[in-house]
């Protein structure tokens, strides 16, 4: 049996990996971040510091009618949140189907388990 | 094992953005700050520093929360620079970059990088580009044209990095003349620029720093609106580093003095192009005037520091009432020193 895949410390911590998942789909800004993680400025700000100190995160700054800073992972970032989503599922076990189980080979070992 | 990533660092969001097209695997980290403005105190550290700074510039439409939460996640950016294999500094000539180009080779200077290379790309001129004001005016094909460019930064860049921005970061003026003398070649553009950051320094002739100097004359001379007052003042550059907010402010400060310099109407005072109750069409709109202080001042018959308390920040050195008042003798060329 393969040993288990090291998972990424930055990403394997609840907040920073629904924050890796945000910022993985696209840019949000800090209040939005705030808002769908449901975090305290002081939080969001310690973990966006964990993200950046790993160089995992991009900003940039818009203006609209106030100064904005939009953030989102950096490729290195996007690297590392694959790689730790990658991790998960070789833990977890592959993706089962509707059928229950992802393959046929997998549905034959169910049965002969069951018998 | 997966290779190590590469970062980039420029000045600027639209360079950045450039960089991220360009190089679309790479981390790129724009270093945000108007450094020509502001404190930059000797023997803070970088935290310290990240938090005066951000007290300088926040105002009602930048946060102080943000712009320290930004500072941070740039500063913990960089700090993690061992997790490269490279780090690329992409920089123009001009004084903004110069000075950002010291802060950060001083703080890369002291880090533990055996494994990471470091190397710089800087330019004063773009074939074709003219006039060359800075890397955001190149298109991702015409920015990859540079990459021939790229040269490892040397021992002798980053020890003149260390003292130069020790010297600009010192109370005392003279220290940045000091370095100056020194061979600066390693680091090329280095020696104009800080001779233009000296130039800040309010004239003997009418206690106005060069910017403010240029403006009164534009006004004087009948450049009344404010984007044309910024595009006329980075002509009078050799270098444009700058940025309209930045000029903006300088209005400001000019129409808002004790006894102003400068009036605005159809205001009275003159109102930024952030105000939330005003249009970009009446913001552009407002029209400057020299006041009867300010006519004295531009002819040389007064001087400024009659009308306006001097309080501001010229990297190290605190000019204020009861400081040393140092001053550019533009005849001289040099500083000078007068207790006020």
């Amino acid at each position: 049996m393969p040993n288990p895949p090291l998972l990424d410390p930055i990403f394997h911590q609840t907040v920073r990996t629904r924050l890796g998942s945000l910022l993985n789909a696209g840019t949000c800004s800090f209040a939005e971040l705030k808002t769908r993680l449901g975090v305290t400025d002081g939080n969001l700000d310690a973990h966006l510091r964990k993200l950046s100190a790993a160089g995992y995160l991009h900003s940039r700054m818009v203006v609209k009618d106030r100064v904005q800073t939009n953030y989102s992972l950096s490729p290195s970032g996007k690297r590392a949140f694959a790689a730790y989503v990658a991790g998960l599922r070789a833990i977890i076990g592959p993706p089962r189907t509707h059928h229950g189980f992802a393959d046929a080979g997998m549905r034959a070992t169910a049965r002969a388990k069951r018998r | 094992m997966s290779m190590r990533p590469r970062l980039h660092v420029t000045n600027g969001e639209v360079a950045a953005g450039t960089l991220k097209q360009l190089l679309a695997d790479d981390d790129v980290l724009p270093w945000r700050d108007p450094m020509v403005e502001g404190p930059f105190p000797a023997g803070l550290d970088p935290a310290a520093t990240s938090q005066l700074r951000a007290a300088y510039l926040a105002g009602p439409n930048l946060e102080y929360d943000q712009v320290l939460r930004d500072f941070f996640l740039r500063d913990e950016h960089l700090a993690a620079a061992s997790r490269y294999r490279e780090i690329t500094l992409w920089f123009e000539h001009d004084l903004l970059d110069q000075l950002q180009i010291l802060q950060i080779l001083d703080r890369l200077a002291g880090a533990e990088l055996a494994g990471t290379r470091l190397s710089m790309i800087c330019v004063d001129s773009f074939p074709g580009v003219e006039p060359f004001r800075g890397l955001g005016q190149l298109d991702p094909a015409q920015m990859a044209t540079l990459l021939d460019k790229v040269s490892a930064v040397t021992a002798q860049q980053l020890s003149l990095a260390r003292d130069g921005w020790a010297a600009f970061r010192s109370p005392d003026p003279r220290d940045i003349e000091t370095f100056l003398t020194r061979d600066l070649r390693p680091l090329p553009y280095l020696g104009a620029a800080l001779d233009r950051h000296l130039q800040e320094f309010p004239f003997t002739s009418n206690g106005l720093g060069r910017t403010d100097r240029q403006l009164m004359r534009l006004v004087s001379e009948g450049v009344a609106h404010p984007g044309r007052l910024f595009a006329d003042n980075t002509a009078l550059e050799t270098t444009l580093f700058l940025g309209d907010w930045s000029v903006y402010r300088h209005i400001q400060d000019l129409c808002s003095a004790m006894q102003p310099l400068l009036s605005a109407s159809p205001y009275g005072a003159f109102r930024g192009p952030l105000d939330p109750d005003l249009s970009t069409e009446d913001f552009r709109k407002q029209e400057l005037s020299l006041t009867e202080c300010g006519r004295r001042v531009v002819s040389n018959q007064a001087d400024a520091s009659e009308f306006r308390d001097i309080d501001c920040w010229l990297g190290g050195v605190h000019l204020a009432e009861g400081k040393p008042m140092w001053r550019w003798n533009e005849s001289a060329g040099r500083l000078q020193g007068a207790e006020r």
